[in-house]
């Protein structure tokens, strides 16, 4: 996690990396880069608290053996877990929270086309926060863009920017 | 089947995708969330162990009865792997108890939902029945999506109604991706002959 304070927006700015969150009520913003990974939002209206989130993979298990497979932030419901967990600590009221999803861009062209790691991430996501009964307001999935998006912690607000990923300039003529 | 080491109860938590199944003696904690699909979690309180498995019927089943039929026997083996972990782990099934939630009808095409959650309500009836196991709670129908908690170690088991996210949800595309996949292994299993005897 990294703090600066950004003389464009006049406040702070948090940069969360992956595998990290971050639980704020005060007026700051909280920004992160998505390729594949995805980020979830959750926002308090009431009381002006968010969180942002951001995994890596799904972390799916091999088999039954749940055993060996330990978990950290970097996996979908470990992370969401512990943003839902410290976001409620802080004061915010579980049936008040709405969550927003982003990223999970195939931003890497391979062959697989079953599993990809984007198309899991996207289910995983939204199948937990349906577990957990937060409504999903908004959704950016999918595609094959890199996003990168600030959030204004006190109005809940994500400002999104979305450019082609790497695997789309070949066809544009940048790499053979 | 995805797991974290982290979650509110305190203890690990293992989240079960549609068509998957565990069994275990440890302290964890296992949700899932049951649309028009099955979860039947059984427990040997005996023993402190406790299995869950979520599945569905792909289809309807004849008038036949569960022994005589393809598609409630996609049901049995479903269960069948069930009780066999059960065994592995040292579970026996005389001491087995039974809860069993979903079978909602949560289908835009009403008709065909209905009738296949008719015969997913009867198999679990007369499977059970036939396997002489105890059926401890049954809810099942209705249109709502069913949140299960649930703790092998102490066989409890906490039912939730969930309420959002109706219009976009995830676990009814996923079910519906399940069933297809159900129904077209079932195809390629019965391409099988039986041999009378004279």
């Amino acid at each position: 996690m990294l703090k600066n304070y950004s003389t464009k927006f006049d406040k702070n700015i948090i940069t969360v990396h992956p595998g990290e969150y971050y639980v704020s009520s005060d007026d700051e913003l909280i920004q992160t880069l998505l390729g594949s990974c995805i980020a979830v939002c959750l926002h308090d209206s009431s009381k002006g608290i968010s969180g942002l989130n951001h995994f890596m993979l799904e972390g799916k298990m091999l088999g039954t053996n749940y055993k060996e497979m330990s978990t950290d932030g970097k996996h979908a419901l470990h992370s969401i877990s512990q943003l839902i967990t410290d976001i409620i600590s802080a004061g915010a009221k579980r049936q008040d929270l709405k969550a927003k999803v982003f990223g999970g861009g195939a931003v890497l062209s391979t062959e697989a086309t079953v599993h990809t790691i984007p198309a899991d991430n996207i289910r995983a996501a939204k199948t937990i926060l349906e577990m957990e009964d937060i409504p999903i307001i908004q959704e950016d999935l999918g595609g094959k863009f890199t996003r990168k998006l600030v959030m204004d912690v006190q109005s809940g607000k994500v400002f999104l920017k979305k450019t082609l990923g790497s695997c789309d300039r070949n066809s544009n003529g940048y790499r053979s | 089947m995805i797991k974290s080491d982290h979650s509110h109860y305190g203890k690990p938590l293992i989240m079960l995708y549609p068509g998957e199944h565990i069994v275990s003696s440890e302290d964890i904690v296992v949700s899932t969330v049951a649309g028009s699909c099955l979860v039947v979690t059984l427990n040997d309180n005996k023993r402190n162990i406790g299995g869950i498995a979520h599945f569905i019927l792909p289809g309807q089943i004849g008038t036949g009865g569960i022994t005589h039929d393809d598609v409630a026997s996609y049901g049995i083996t479903q269960l069948e792997y069930l009780f066999g972990e059960f065994v592995k782990k040292g579970g026996r099934r005389e001491d087995l108890t039974a809860d069993v939630f979903g079978a909602a009808a949560l289908d835009v095409n009403k008709k065909i939902n209905e009738a296949i959650q008719r015969s997913n309500i009867n198999f679990i009836h007369s499977f059970f029945s036939a396997e002489h196991i105890p059926v401890r709670t049954l809810d099942l129908a209705g249109s709502v999506r069913r949140k299960i908690v649930y703790f092998p170690k102490t066989g409890k088991t906490y039912r939730k109604m969930l309420n959002h996210n109706e219009d976009n949800s995830e676990i009814i595309r996923l079910e519906h991706e399940y069933i297809k996949k159900a129904f077209k292994e079932l195809r390629e299993q019965t391409q099988y002959i039986i041999f009378n005897e004279k």
